[in-house]
């Protein structure tokens, strides 16, 4: 048994992180379509079809992590489609396809196995949302524990984001010099 | 007691979350310089003829059956597309590469290359994308030459058969940079960046080379 407050609060970071992504897929259209073509796991037909899929998907996670009725339903997705994702990574970092952009928003980041652990620490996450919690009523502490908490979340998530991207930036100019 | 404690639990939140945006933002700004310090060039694969070599000699035939001669001696030089109709960037590109080919014409020609498939798509490619007056080759033996990676990519080949610049495109920047790669001599604009910061290591690195 978890505390409900955990869960309350890694809910609400996944809810924001999908419906960011999905945002995101949505608006950027063929360009991800694209990146998600370069991952050479669907065939050609399917990746429109995917991407908008995807995209209704991770929307569709977002809001069923906010209801508390299908919280557990949807963290347990959201670990699937996590780990999915973090599978795609993988085969393709076998592959020896690095250098595809991954596809995780408008700046390119080359494939790392960075990528793996930080989807990791998500899948653990939302498994987490998805277990049994135990029920008390919240009082003016919980605000006072849960608010910061969920800020700190979402400022790490963007903090890993942007080193990332840095990273990856470093990356290709070593490669450009060699 | 619990009063203190709480204080001061409200006031280490404020902290970490003070912190903790402090280090976004200086993670930010090295981005924001990544990008100030450096503006985007093609990408440059390292696999492939190299920058500065005789690039391959080829005959090939093109889809409306007139032949594309790829490398060798000619009046101007050569830029070769590679694209593809499933590759939703290229179909962005294609203006651009047109654009680029009118206002550069008197010392570029430009073609496109696709590597294999069904020639009736391609032939739908070209007029979708009203590229009928240059040649289009569908070839596997030159996109292998060339070892090309992802699309869409582009390669330079000057008047005198020498590869002057090559390297993944994504926007009209990056098609232009090969333009002004060859223009200027510089292989791209990380060597640039190089010889200007820093001379005497370039100086010393070309010694070793030759």
């Amino acid at each position: 048994m978890i505390d409900v407050l955990l869960q309350l609060i890694l809910a609400a970071a996944l809810a924001l992180l999908f419906a960011a992504a999905a945002l995101h897929k949505w608006r950027s259209g063929p360009f991800f379509e694209a990146q998600l073509a370069e991952y050479r796991l669907l065939p050609e037909a399917l990746v429109p079809v995917a991407a908008r899929a995807l995209a209704l998907l991770e929307l569709a996670l977002a809001l069923g992590l906010l209801v508390p009725a299908t919280r557990p339903l949807a963290g347990a997705a959201a670990a699937g489609l996590l780990a999915l994702y973090g599978g795609a990574i993988a085969v393709n970092l076998v592959r020896g396809r690095d250098w595809i952009d991954c596809g995780c928003g408008d700046t390119p980041v080359l494939l790392t196995p960075w990528l793996l652990l930080r989807n990791g620490v998500l899948v653990l996450g939302a498994l987490l949302v998805a277990l049994p919690a135990r029920a008390r009523p919240l009082g003016w502490t919980d605000l006072l524990l849960g608010v910061p908490a969920l800020l700190v979340l979402v400022v790490a998530w963007a903090l890993v984001e942007q080193l990332l991207e840095n990273a990856s930036v470093l990356r290709e100019w070593s490669q450009a010099r060699d | 007691m619990t009063e203190a404690l709480v204080a001061s639990v409200v006031v280490l939140w404020v902290v970490v979350l003070v912190l903790g945006v402090a280090v976004f933002a200086l993670a930010r700004q090295i981005g924001v310089l990544h990008g100030r310090l450096a503006p985007a060039g093609a990408l440059m694969t390292t696999a492939g003829p190299k920058v500065g070599e005789l690039a391959p000699t080829l005959s090939i035939e093109t889809l409306d059956g007139g032949t594309l001669d790829v490398g060798g001696t000619a009046d101007a030089a050569q830029l070769i597309l590679f694209v593809s109709p499933t590759c939703p960037v290229c179909k962005q590109l294609v203006p651009t590469a047109k654009a680029l080919a009118r206002s550069e014409r008197r010392r570029l020609r430009l073609a496109f290359a696709s590597d294999g498939g069904d020639p009736e798509r391609h032939r739908r490619y070209v007029q979708d994308m009203g590229i009928e007056k240059y040649p289009y080759v569908v070839s596997l033996e030159l996109g292998m030459r060339f070892e090309v990676g992802k699309l869409p990519y582009a390669v330079l080949v000057g008047p005198d058969g020498v590869l002057r610049s090559k390297g993944l495109v994504n926007n009209r920047e990056h098609l232009e940079s090969l333009v002004e790669a060859m223009d200027s001599g510089f292989e791209s604009i990380q060597d640039y960046l190089f010889r200007e910061e820093r001379p005497e290591r370039a100086a010393s690195r070309e010694k070793e080379a030759s």
